[in-house]
């Protein structure tokens, strides 16, 4: 019976500790996991805009007629985001914050009627980006929806 | 019944020289608990500003300030928290807190401009100040910059980073 007592005394005792342990590390892991979560999600939209950086790159390299399929994800990490390409480069924008990812000054058309003009990407769609010559033999980039 | 009333009293005596010690270590270990839990918020908010600045994906209006005016910071960087120190200057008579300085050490190789990483390093700051604020829900006793930012006992500041 006695060793039932201590046993009792040392489980108030070391219940109590780990009640103070959890209760002062609850805000600290919640804190890590909203970072964690965070950076997911800032990593995906940068590897995404570099995606379509790099595509509108390649597509541009390999010359008149190429072209690369590239899908918009439904979301990143739960988040709505939209990608905006114009001549200058890929830009992510995903909860109020933006990043870009910069392209070789191109001409980048949204249809075959080759207008300069910025070129945005819609979550869940799929994006045929292609080289297309004008009769002046100039490049462009021509972004379209499938 | 003799054995189990002893017991009881044994258990009655161990119970309440447990709760007294723990009542007299409560407001030290109080004060311990809250800088560590600080430490950790603000840790964990350098590490935020850290990946903000390293995958370069900013608020708007930073985005279009750097645009302009740092345009290195437009590309993604390796930026690393290495360490978090803290210094207590002791109880600061105008906040009636004990008052606490971060200092922050982090490495961005790449960089080498002096105001690309002043700019760096005062997002790790602004980040840490701010998850300390969120951890302790004091938002209301502090200013948009989250400078200084306040727990019960103490009040916080951050020195500038320093770059390894």
């Amino acid at each position: 019976m006695d060793e039932r007592g201590i046993l009792s005394a040392e489980l108030i005792f070391v219940t109590l500790l780990v009640i103070i342990v959890i209760s002062s590390l609850i805000p600290i892991v919640n804190d890590r996991i909203n970072t964690a979560s965070q950076t997911n999600e800032l990593g995906n939209a940068r590897i995404l805009a570099e995606n379509v950086a790099e595509t509108v790159n390649k597509v541009y390299a390999c010359g008149n007629g190429h072209s690369i399929t590239v899908n918009m994800p439904e979301n990143i990490e739960g988040k709505s985001f939209v990608v905006i390409v114009n001549s200058t480069g890929a830009y992510v924008k995903i909860d109020g914050m933006i990043g870009k990812s910069f392209t070789a000054p191109h001409k980048i058309s949204g249809s075959m009627a080759l207008k300069n003009e910025e070129v945005t990407l819609l979550k869940n769609h799929n994006y045929t980006i292609r080289n297309v010559e004008d009769s002046k033999s100039y490049s462009w980039i021509v972004i379209t929806s499938d | 019944m003799d054995i189990k009333g002893q017991l009881s009293l044994e258990f009655v005596i161990i119970a309440g020289l447990m709760l007294t010690i723990t009542l007299c270590l409560a407001p030290i270990l109080g004060n311990d608990i809250e800088l560590t839990q600080a430490m950790a918020a603000a840790r964990n908010g350098a590490i935020r500003g850290a990946n903000i600045d390293g995958f370069a994906i900013y608020p708007e209006d930073v985005f279009e300030n750097y645009t302009n005016e740092n345009l290195r910071l437009i590309n993604p960087v390796s930026v690393k928290i290495v360490e978090i120190n803290y210094k207590n200057y002791g109880f600061n008579a105008t906040y009636n807190k004990t008052r606490i300085q971060l200092r922050i050490t982090a490495s961005a190789p790449s960089i080498k401009n002096s105001k690309d990483k002043n700019s760096l390093g005062d997002r790790i700051n602004f980040y840490a100040r701010k998850s300390i604020c969120e951890s302790f829900g004091t938002s209301n006793l502090t200013n948009k910059l989250y400078n200084p930012v306040f727990s019960s006992r103490y009040v916080f500041t951050t020195a500038d980073v320093r770059w390894t």
